[in-house]
């Protein structure tokens, strides 16, 4: 597996997610999915919760994803990521689509994933999808504008306090 | 007109619909329990355990989840079918929602029951008709067989190219989810290769990478929900023409609305599911005693059959409105559509709510209603079956 220095490196090369998109400069989130994209060989399939990510790189006509990418809600990344994969099972168990490995990835915000996606984290996670979740962890939601989450720091300041 | 002979078994509606799962052979089914639709996710995961069919069984922690799976996996590329009632329904339905805007086809079969508070677990249709203005299509069945029926129809329907909606199969709980009646089934072979292969552009797992569930601003989000919009208003044609081939191959015919001795009706009953079986007894009755009286019962509720509605009770004085469900400070939805659809006709309509809870609806109501229509109009809803409403089917 390439180093985190090589992978920056080949930035250029990747094709999975794309510049153009309307995240902060500076915002930590493309790097992680460019890296993390970047890491896994093969097809892939990205699943997204609502949340800055989604909200900033899909504007309509435009998407900022090279590989196919599915988004519903925003508590439910896990399930719907589940439903990809479990219909990968089935479709290649019948034949219907090629040999191919796929890669499942799922990226949600703390809110996503440490409250309201949790029971939804909790199911896919006991039933064993063979998938990755990615946390990315700005420590709020940010995408409605700085409000806490289960993953904030104790006494870390919000939008009501600022 | 082909007619197969077909072998009877005697099966509840929840069975019969498990059946039609087990023909069309799903590629994916997430599932949860809840009254009265567990007997079809359980009767088929017998199948699925009997190995009967290789469908790839989801046992998901939530309907939220169940529903999410179903979209990811629909538009993964994968047919797929789940199944809920009441506030599995409700809880389902901010992805049912998404599901009709995604265009992801997936079939939902419905145990149609009341909603809590307090917590009911019988038949009423408030469930289904939270779900009303989804984008998702709802047809409801009067008995097994129809369920049967209509689940098998339920994929060509909805994953018509013109349509690409998700749909709701309902049935009546217990009234006809746990009522067993002789059922015809169709053979195996002859079932599939009605129901066809599962075919939509831009499948996630097939040809080119698309993104789905993007975001849409109000310079885009309009004409998308429009385009949907529009699908389901085209589902009315693709209602009939599957429907119609259903009566070509196998001699069934279950059309948007089923109307029962309505030719030369002067009074009629408009209702949907289970309770036209009562309702069909008590024209019998009265048309035995000379009275022209006749049952408009509907199948296919979303979306509304406006002029075959206008045609069968064109010459139809006063029609007696039977909604299952409420909308509570204002008139219940069966209403509020036929009203729309007999604008000017000259059709004098009345609204009557009944069976909340899974109340019955014994004959005497429908007598009362008939009764009610000969006298002059009141303002308002009537009640029937509720305590202290003047009926006489009292419980
Ligand atoms: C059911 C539901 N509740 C609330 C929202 C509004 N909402 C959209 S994004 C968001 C916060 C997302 O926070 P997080 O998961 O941390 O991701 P980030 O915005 O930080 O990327 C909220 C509350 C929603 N879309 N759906
Ligand atoms: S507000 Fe959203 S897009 Fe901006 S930096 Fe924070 S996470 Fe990134």
């Amino acid at each position: 597996m390439a180093s985190l220095k090589q992978l920056a490196l080949r930035e250029e090369e990747q094709t999975g997610f794309f510049g153009g998109h309307s995240l902060c400069a500076g915002c930590g989130i493309p790097p992680i999915v460019r890296t993390v994209l970047g890491s896994i060989p093969g097809k892939k399939v990205a699943i997204s919760a609502t949340g800055c990510l989604e909200v900033a790189t899909t504007r309509y006509p435009f998407t900022a994803w090279g590989v196919p990418w599915i988004h519903v809600a925003f508590e439910n990344a896990a399930a719907v990521a589940g439903g990809v994969e479990a219909a990968y099972r089935a479709l290649s168990q019948r034949g219907k689509i090629g040999e191919e490995p796929v890669t499942f990835v799922a990226f949600a915000g703390d809110g996503g994933t440490y409250d309201i996606g949790l029971q939804a984290l909790s199911g896919a996670l006991e039933r064993g999808h063979r998938l990755i979740y990615v946390c990315y962890n700005n420590e709020a939601y940010m995408n409605t504008g700085i409000q806490r989450s289960g993953a904030s720091g104790a006494g870390s300041p919000s939008a009501a306090r600022t | 007109m082909a007619k197969l002979e077909l072998a009877q078994q005697v099966l509840t509606g929840a069975e019969a619909a498990a059946h039609a799962m087990r023909q069309i052979r799903p590629d994916v089914v997430p599932l949860y329990p809840i009254t009265p639709q567990t007997p079809i996710i359980q009767t088929f995961s017998r199948f699925v355990a009997d190995g009967e069919t290789d469908t790839v069984l989801l046992q998901v922690e939530s309907e939220h989840s169940a529903m999410s799976a179903a979209v990811g996996a629909a538009l993964a590329g994968a047919r797929t079918i789940t199944a809920t009632a009441s506030q599995g329904l409700a809880l389902m339905v901010e992805v049912v929602y998404i599901a009709a805007g995604l265009r992801a086809p997936v079939v939902i079969a419905v145990g149609n029951r009341a909603l809590s508070g307090p917590i009911n677990i019988h038949g009423d249709h408030s469930d289904g008709m939270l779900a009303r203005d989804s984008g998702a299509l709802q047809v409801y069945a009067q008995d097994a067989q129809e369920a049967y029926d209509l689940m098998l129809m339920a994929p060509r329907i909805a994953e018509h190219p013109r349509v690409l909606l998700p749909i709701m199969v309902g049935q009546d709980g217990f009234n006809v989810t746990h009522s067993a009646e002789p059922v015809a089934l169709l053979p195996d072979a002859e079932a599939a290769a009605f129901v066809g292969e599962y075919e939509i552009p831009y499948a996630l797992l097939q040809g080119p990478s698309s993104s789905h569930g993007v975001f849409a601003m109000p310079d885009s989000y309009f004409e998308i929900r429009h385009q949907m919009i529009s699908a389901a208003e085209a589902a009315r044609d693709v209602y009939r023409e599957v429907t119609e081939d259903y009566r070509r191959r196998f001699g069934r015919y279950l059309p948007a609305l089923d109307c029962y001795r309505t030719d030369d009706a002067e009074r009629a009953i408009l209702l949907i599911g289970s309770a036209a079986g009562t309702a069909k007894d008590v024209v019998d009755e009265l048309r035995a005693a000379g009275e022209k009286v006749g049952c408009v019962a509907v199948r296919l509720y979303r979306p509304f059959p406006h002029e075959e509605l206008r045609a069968a009770l064109a010459g139809v004085a006063r029609v007696a409105v039977l909604d299952r469900a409420a909308s509570p400070g204002a008139f219940p939805p069966l209403y509020s559509d036929a009203l729309a659809a007999l604008y000017r006709s000259g059709v004098d309509l009345r609204s009557y709510i009944y069976g909340l809870g899974g109340r019955d609806l014994p004959q005497g109501d429908v007598h009362r209603a008939l009764r009610e229509l000969a006298e002059p109009p009141r303002a308002g809803i009537g009640y029937l079956g509720l305590r202290g409403d003047g009926g006489d089917g009292e419980p």
